[in-house]
């Protein structure tokens, strides 16, 4: 009963994850912020992949070889670490730079008026 | 009436948006604005550097003591920009609808006076731009525009005209000139 449980949430999770990974992708396609976004995207991928190749041991659908492991223990948390921490960045970048345009051009037309009046 | 009469009467619009040939088009541009009746021009760039559109303007008579320029093509080609321009802003790309919006949005609301914002050019945007997120933008910059009570000239090449997102575009302007 427990091992139907945790698989049935198991599942929940993976609608979930491939949920997020949607509209993490859709933020992109709507917002155009930049290819960074994609890399969240990516990880969000990557998070439900694992999700999935867990709910296949768990269901003993795979077995744990050494490469399994070396992947599903250290290569793909890496990524996943790796992308949001890029895909995150670049949008911080994205959003000071609006700043940054903003502030600039709000500087520069209080120049001109003043240059005009003069 | 002749080309630069049609155009002047269609500035008198809130909206307009103008499909020029490729061999006329910067004639076509100078026939615009010339038929302005001395507003502020915020003038977004996405084809011609801001250092070449200065030289050519003044070459056709066209004082620029008006104008606002967003540039987005320099630094794209590499050019070199200087902050220095206090008559304009250099962008990075013409991909970044997100930040011409910004910068658009800021220079119209903060320039004092009567203004036109002239955007040259869709065809160029469509370039470096899907359609659907050039369409989203036109809309939304026309209609910011228009509750900002801010005339809007839009360009295009008469050889993009035929494409569905400029049809549809041009169904958001007051008025369409050829």
């Amino acid at each position: 009963m427990t091992v139907s449980i945790t698989v049935v949430l198991g599942f929940g999770q993976i609608i979930l994850q491939i949920a997020a990974a949607y509209f993490s992708y859709s933020i992109y396609r709507f917002n155009r912020l930049g290819k960074g976004w994609l890399l969240v995207t990516a990880a969000v991928i990557i998070m439900t992949l694992r999700r999935l190749t867990a709910l296949g041991l768990e269901m003993k659908l795979l077995t744990a070889s050494g490469t399994f492991q070396f992947i599903d223990r250290f290569v793909l948390p890496s990524s996943i670490s790796v992308f949001l921490l890029l895909g995150l960045l670049s949008m911080y970048r994205n959003f000071e730079s609006f700043d940054v345009v903003e502030r600039k051009t709000g500087e520069k037309i209080k120049l001109l008026a003043k240059a005009r009046k003069k | 009436m002749v080309a630069s009469e049609q155009r002047s009467a269609a500035i008198g619009t809130v909206t307009s948006m103008f499909i020029l040939s490729a061999e006329r088009y910067f004639e076509g541009i100078v026939s615009i604005l010339k038929g302005l009746r001395g507003e502020s021009v915020i003038y977004v760039t996405t084809n011609k550097p801001y250092s070449y559109l200065i030289r050519v303007l003044h070459e056709n008579g066209i004082s620029t003591d008006g104008f606002f320029f967003i540039d987005c093509i320099s630094q794209h080609v590499g050019e070199r920009s200087s902050d220095e321009e206090v008559n304009c802003i250099f962008l990075e790309t013409p991909s970044d609808l997100t930040t011409i919006s910004i910068a658009a949005h800021e220079a119209v609301t903060k320039l004092p006076g009567d203004k036109v914002l002239l955007l040259d050019s869709l065809s160029v945007l469509l370039i470096y731009n899907d359609a659907n997120a050039v369409g989203k933008f036109s809309n939304f910059i026309i209609n910011r525009l228009r509750t900002l009570g801010v005339k809007t000239i839009l360009l295009a090449l008469e050889t993009d005209s035929r494409k569905d997102i400029i049809s549809q575009i041009e169904s958001l302007c007051d008025e369409v000139k050829r």
